[in-house]
């Protein structure tokens, strides 16, 4: 029995299912939203979330405001991190709590201090985020100093920014390799003294945190179908802490570019890093009391922290 | 007889020369009103050149959208059931159970002996997940459940954590 197809079905087929695999994983005006991952292995960063994305202050509160905002916040650590305010101290609603450890809630005796993160699903994002990070200071197993305990703060609030641990794991040492907050602690047996590296973040702790919340371009533009009075747009979505893209759009009037408006691309928050991509698609009509000629459209970047970044063009469409 | 074959030959020759020429111009034409019905086209422009319209350049916090009132807050006990994903393994989290994420700290290490002095931290990160009176906690990078303390009657709620297979105790 011959089980080839005909000729003519077989390219038929192929590209009914290369139009179905396409309709599947591409939809209009969508992309692929997942958790994102600041550093490898930690997910569901806190700040990332709610200050990139969402704008929001972090209002913060802890067993002594005043020390730990002269120590820790108030510093160009944390609130200098970025430009403008960023952190409110306000003790009646609170997203990052510093205190002292409760007997019998989340951290084990054998650390000096842990991080509960609270997490709350976002349907339209298709991933989840943290909304609330208690920071404990084990202190009922552990004795601080005053520099161990901004050392301690810090490292936890990296964790907040997105940071993943630096130390050596097996067995428990410092890391010889690099200077960071996110190493381990250290202690003469009494006390905890400090963090194997000092008590503040390194260069290249704020580096990485202020890498993080640095939106990348939209990639690889390009022109989806066959333009007619519509054209559909598509790029590369390889950024995870954008808040959207704006997309301009432009008409060729014989010697340059009418602009003719920008839109927010809605949900354009991709949970992501850069080895799971998406792809957006933007379909853009030929507008009322528009001529037919050539249309294009540029899209930046934008995000709370950074605002709107970068600036790339899709190929031009004509429209009728 | 040879003569004629060769005049054969010769007018289907001029014939098939005819068919290729009216080919042609057919399709010239037809190129030709397309090219036309594109209105006043004169060219595809270069290449975009403009520079980002004002006002889209600025940083900073701009706006006060403000999502924490949406979502499902899986620190609350759930309405519903609600699926998780932890290291690739999905579990579903029983309505009126709450999961939270906790990120155990850095371990301390004693400069006299070198070595970390509260021990070795097993599951550095991972998640809580209460019911009640009830705890399961299940590794973030592996998935296991390396701790439950399940109350009986949380039993059947919380199967899909494979209590069966569960260490407890390991805290």
């Amino acid at each position: 029995m011959n089980r080839s197809l005909p000729p003519l079905l077989r390219p038929a087929l192929t590209g009914t299912i290369a139009a179905i695999i396409a309709l599947w994983t591409v939809g209009e005006g969508s992309a692929f939203h997942r958790v994102f991952l600041a550093e490898e292995n930690l997910s569901r960063t806190y700040a990332i979330d709610h200050w990139a994305i969402n704008g929001n202050v972090i209002r913060w509160c802890s067993d002594d405001n005043s020390f730990y905002y002269s120590n820790v916040i108030g510093t160009a650590y944390v609130e200098g991190l970025f430009a403008g305010a960023h952190w409110a101290q306000d003790c009646s609603v609170t997203s990052v709590w510093i205190r002292s450890y409760v007997s019998g809630d989340r951290c084990s005796a054998s650390v000096g201090a842990c991080t509960t993160l609270f997490h709350r699903y976002d349907a339209a994002r298709q991933g989840d985020c943290v909304y609330a990070a208690p920071i404990w200071l084990n202190d009922q197993n552990w004795e601080f100093t005053l520099a161990s305990t901004i050392a301690v703060v810090h490292h936890e609030l990296g964790h907040v920014h997105g940071l993943d641990e630096r130390y050596i794991e097996s067995p428990p040492s410092c890391n010889p390799y690099e200077q960071t907050i996110m190493d381990a602690a250290v202690s003469d047996g009494v006390y905890i003294q400090s963090g194997c590296d000092g008590y503040h973040p390194s260069d290249g702790d704020l580096s990485r945190e202020r890498a993080f919340y640095d939106p990348d371009p939209a990639q690889q533009p390009l022109i989806i179908g066959s333009p007619s009075t519509s054209v559909t747009w598509q790029w590369k979505d390889q950024d995870w802490a954008e808040a959207s893209y704006k997309v301009s759009y432009y008409h060729w009037n014989g010697t340059s570019w009418a602009y003719i408006r920008t839109d927010d691309h809605p949900y354009a928050v991709a949970y992501g890093r850069g080895s799971r991509i998406g792809y957006i698609q933007r379909i853009f009509a030929r507008p009322s009391g528009w001529p037919a000629g050539w249309y294009t459209s540029c899209i930046q970047t934008y995000n709370r922290i950074y605002g709107a970044k970068h600036w790339v063009c899709t190929p031009n469409a004509y429209l009728s | 007889m040879a003569e004629s074959a060769l005049a054969e030959e010769f007018a289907m020759s001029r014939r098939n020369t005819r068919v290729v020429i009216n080919v042609v111009i057919a399709v010239l034409f037809a190129g030709g009103v397309a090219y036309l019905a594109r209105d006043s086209v004169i060219g595809e422009p270069a290449g975009p050149s403009m520079s980002p319209p004002p006002g889209l350049g600025v940083s900073g916090q701009d706006g006060t959208i403000n999502t924490e009132a949406n979502g499902i807050d899986l620190g609350q006990p759930l309405a519903q059931s609600f699926e998780i994903e932890i290291a690739g393994r999905k579990f579903m989290l029983p309505a009126g159970a709450t999961a939270v994420q906790i990120i155990e700290g850095a371990p301390v290490i004693d400069i006299n002996t070198g070595k970390a002095a509260g021990g070795p931290v097993e599951h550095q990160r991972y998640w809580l997940i209460s019911l009640g009176a009830s705890n399961v906690k299940v590794d973030d990078s592996t998935g296991e459940v390396f701790d439950a303390q399940v109350l009986p009657q949380h039993e059947s709620a919380l199967a899909a954590f494979g209590l069966g297979t569960a260490q407890s105790g390991q805290r």
